[in-house]
């Protein structure tokens, strides 16, 4: 019979094969077992989902790989950036630490919070639905988006919530900047808008977004921006569902395009990002009026300067035209695949590289 | 058969663009760039492991 000497192995063994330790241990946890087994609770605790679709198990991660949250609900870390510095946190439990260690613990942490957000979702919700919906335009962008501002914003609460405030003092005097500057500029931008739109308090859009999967993320945003406006008040009822994956379409489009950016240096990247969720912002502000002028014209305009329900058939390049392009007639089933036209735009980076978008 | 070459082609500018991010964490002197470009990666492979059949 072998005998595990690894620590790092041996921690894992011992938590994948008593899955349900996190029922007796300790709060907070006092060694990197405990931790592993209660880590995922604090995610939920803190971001209040639902549930989480994390199966228990940790592996040691291969290929290069920081951290991956997988389709099968396993939480794959990497030793050297994560496991090992967690370890020896504990195995310094209240010792003063120097500034670049406490970065570094804050940095494993931070990148296990943003890999157990992509696991949270709402009830019912099921990892092959998000699976699917993680392959649409504009998904990718936005979950990996809202795991890392999210994981950022709220790591202090997380450290607390595990008592590591206590093991590592001073960890929460210390800052490690984020990663995917393609997307969380964007994401900022986004949920500060939506936030301000729908007249909730700052941060609210991000955590609401933050327990959701990729299947609920966009539509979650559209019912922000849709239930704010005035379109409600105008819009037919048959209508709604179709207007509503109107807006999100064009929303997609643009965060489709933040995927070009990756490759490019962090400052770069989060300038693009910015520009283009404006650009997005200003889209969506756009496509809503013009909807609305559809539905209640404003009295002070002729009538003959007006489109005409004849006219919406016709190739057009007003608003009105782009804003109702593809959608279903009233009283048919929405297709699903519905995709409005969009006017032209200048792409986030026309001369980046390939990005692994699809034709 | 049409959408299978597409999800096909899509993996497969996935996976190269995955290399190339690890290609160049592997040669960067910037430790935030060069996590920067671990993560992007891990990101890619996220999807890249949802597009697989």
């Amino acid at each position: 019979m072998s005998t595990v000497t690894d620590p790092i192995q041996a921690a894992l063994h011992q938590h994948n094969a008593d899955l349900f330790a996190s029922d007796v241990v300790g709060h907070p946890p006092q060694t990197l077992v405990e931790f592993l087994a209660r880590h995922a609770d604090a995610a939920l605790a803190v971001s209040g989902a639902d549930q989480t679709a994390w199966n228990g198990q940790i592996v040691e991660a291969g290929e290069g790989i920081l951290g991956l949250a997988h389709w099968d609900g396993t939480l794959h870390l990497d030793r050297e950036c994560i496991l090992e510095p967690l370890r020896e946190l504990y195995l310094r439990a209240g010792d003063p630490q120097s500034d670049a260690a406490l970065i570094r613990y804050r940095e494993a942490l931070v990148t296990i919070l943003h890999e157990q957000s992509h696991f949270l979702g709402p009830a019912g919700a099921t990892q092959e639905a998000s699976r699917v919906a993680f392959k649409q335009p504009g998904s990718r962008a936005l979950e990996e988006g809202v795991a890392e501002a999210w994981s950022h914003a709220n790591l202090d609460d997380y450290l607390l919530d595990l008592g590591i405030d206590d093991l590592a003092p001073g960890i929460t005097e210390v800052t490690a900047d984020p990663s995917y500057q393609a997307f969380v500029p964007a994401v900022l931008i986004l949920t500060a808008d939506l936030d301000h739109r729908a007249g909730l308090p700052p941060g609210t859009a991000l955590h609401l977004l933050n327990r959701q999967t990729a299947e609920g993320q966009w539509p979650l945003v559209v019912d922000l921006a849709y239930t704010s406006s005035p379109l409600p008040s105008v819009v037919p009822p048959d209508l709604e569902p179709a207007i509503r994956l109107s807006l999100e379409s064009t929303l997609r489009e643009y965060f489709a395009d933040l995927d070009t950016l990756e490759p490019h240096p962090r400052d770069y990247a989060a300038a693009r990002s910015r520009t283009t969720a404006h650009q997005a912002l200003a889209h969506l502000t756009t496509e809503i009026q013009s909807i609305h002028d559809v539905f209640a014209p404003d009295p002070t305009i002729p009538d003959r300067l007006r489109p005409t329900p004849a006219s919406r058939h016709q190739p057009s390049t007003d608003p009105f035209h782009h804003a109702f392009a593809g959608l279903a007639p009233p009283g048919r089933p929405v297709p699903s695949s519905t995709t409005p036209s969009k006017p032209t735009r200048p792409s986030a980076n026309a001369a980046a590289l390939p990005t692994e978008r699809g034709a | 058969m049409e959408h299978d070459q597409i999800q096909g082609d899509r993996l497969a500018r996935t996976e190269w663009l995955i290399a190339q991010l690890r290609e160049r964490a592997a040669t960067c002197a910037d430790p935030k760039e060069q996590t920067n470009l671990r993560r992007s990666a891990d990101a890619l492979i996220r999807l890249a492991t949802a597009l697989r059949p």
